[in-house]
């Protein structure tokens, strides 16, 4: 699940994420090029909009796989519903805490495999021809019980 | 040192098709890994294409959260020096956000970077295209129009008919380029990487 942090952080110049620290041009490494605390986004870049998310589902691998395939059509079928056309919603599923303790008392090894509960997903949704408020709602409505 | 922009609608095939350049480049040597490094621009506030080709054993740099066609120009004039200073590779594959106009990419590097030999090969998607064609088509053209390379991609998923009359629409756009039928999925033949390495 998502903390709190992550949902209700605001987001200033007195904030300490370091994100608003001042970078001179010659420090600036592109990998920081990065400023969400908001578990969903819409950006607009020209005549595309911009979703990104950021939730966890937790669950097993496999069961999030399943999961997050449904979540992720009902997003374009409500953004084709309204009209909207598909860019490309696209996002990465990662298992969290999958291990394997591994242990030798003589000379065989003994395995203990957890397999992790939790999956972190990030995604973007990138489409036209919608309003952001549209795209903000249909990601919102799909993600909503992995928000909080 | 040369660099590939590799522009095309999103979801065309592009890191589909990195992932095989980048290979084709390599080869089986992993000594050689830093021989290619992949930059990556990504359009949204989280990035994804960078992990699927860390993952592949590539070396990655990024730059997201916008796109360098417009907004981020000042960022990958950065992103590229700091590429050449830290591998000084022989090749940097240039991964453009969907929504970018690859000319302008161009025309960036060659301003700020004018010893870098710069070429754009554009993927398209032969099963979507006429379906985007009319809403897309000020970004589809403009994707289009100065590339050297142009891969009409995913030619599995569409039968003879349809693709003719696809390669016939690109080719409105721009008649200039040297034309590849592919499938990113599958292996793509060495010719086509040829093409593109060797495109002036
Ligand atoms: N059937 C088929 N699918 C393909 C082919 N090439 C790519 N795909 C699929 O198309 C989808 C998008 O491919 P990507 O390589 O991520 O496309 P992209 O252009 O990098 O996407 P963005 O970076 O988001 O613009 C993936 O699911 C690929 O597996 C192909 O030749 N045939
Ligand atoms: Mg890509």
């Amino acid at each position: 699940m998502n903390t709190d942090h992550s949902k209700h952080h605001h987001h200033d110049e007195n904030c300490s994420c370091g994100c608003h620290d001042d970078h001179p041009e010659s420090s600036h490494q592109p990998e920081q090029h990065h400023h969400s605390h908001h578990p969903i986004t819409v950006k607009i870049h020209d005549t595309s909009l911009v979703g990104s998310y950021k939730f966890d589902i937790d669950t097993s691998f496999e069961e999030s796989e399943t999961i997050l395939d449904g979540l992720l059509k009902q997003v374009s079928q409500q953004v084709t519903a309204l009209g909207g056309i598909i860019g490309h919603i696209k996002a990465l599923l990662n298992a969290q805490g999958n291990s394997c303790m591994f242990s030798i008392t003589e000379d065989e090894s003994d395995k203990h495999r957890t397999a992790g509960s939790s999956c972190h997903v990030e995604g973007v949704a990138i489409v036209f021809g919608i309003l952001p408020e549209q795209l903000e709602r249909i990601l919102n409505k799909a993600f909503n019980l992995y928000l909080d | 040192m040369k660099v590939i922009i590799l522009g095309g609608f999103l979801g065309s095939g592009k890191t589909s098709v990195v992932i095989q350049l980048a290979r084709h480049v390599i080869g089986a040597d992993s000594e050689n890994r830093t021989k290619v490094v992949i930059l990556e621009n990504e359009i949204g506030e989280v990035s994804i294409d960078d992990k699927i080709l860390q993952n592949s054993g590539y070396e990655v740099a990024n730059l997201f959260s916008g796109c360098v066609c417009c907004t981020m120009a000042g960022e990958l004039v950065l992103g590229l020096h700091k590429i050449i200073e830290d591998f000084n590779p022989e090749l940097i594959i240039m991964e453009a956000t969907g929504v970018a106009y690859p000319e302008n990419i161009r025309k960036t590097i060659n301003h700020s970077l004018p010893d870098l030999d710069c070429s754009i090969t554009c993927v398209t998607d032969a099963k979507r295209w006429l379906r985007l064609l009319r809403p897309m088509e000020m970004l589809l053209e403009g994707q289009l129009d100065a590339a050297e390379v142009i891969l009409i991609n995913k030619v599995d998923l569409v039968d003879e008919d349809s693709l003719s009359k696809v390669e016939d629409s690109i080719r409105t756009f721009n008649s200039n380029a040297q034309f590849f039928n592919i499938s990113a999925t599958q292996r793509i033949d060495p010719i086509v990487f040829e093409a593109i390495l060797g495109a002036k």
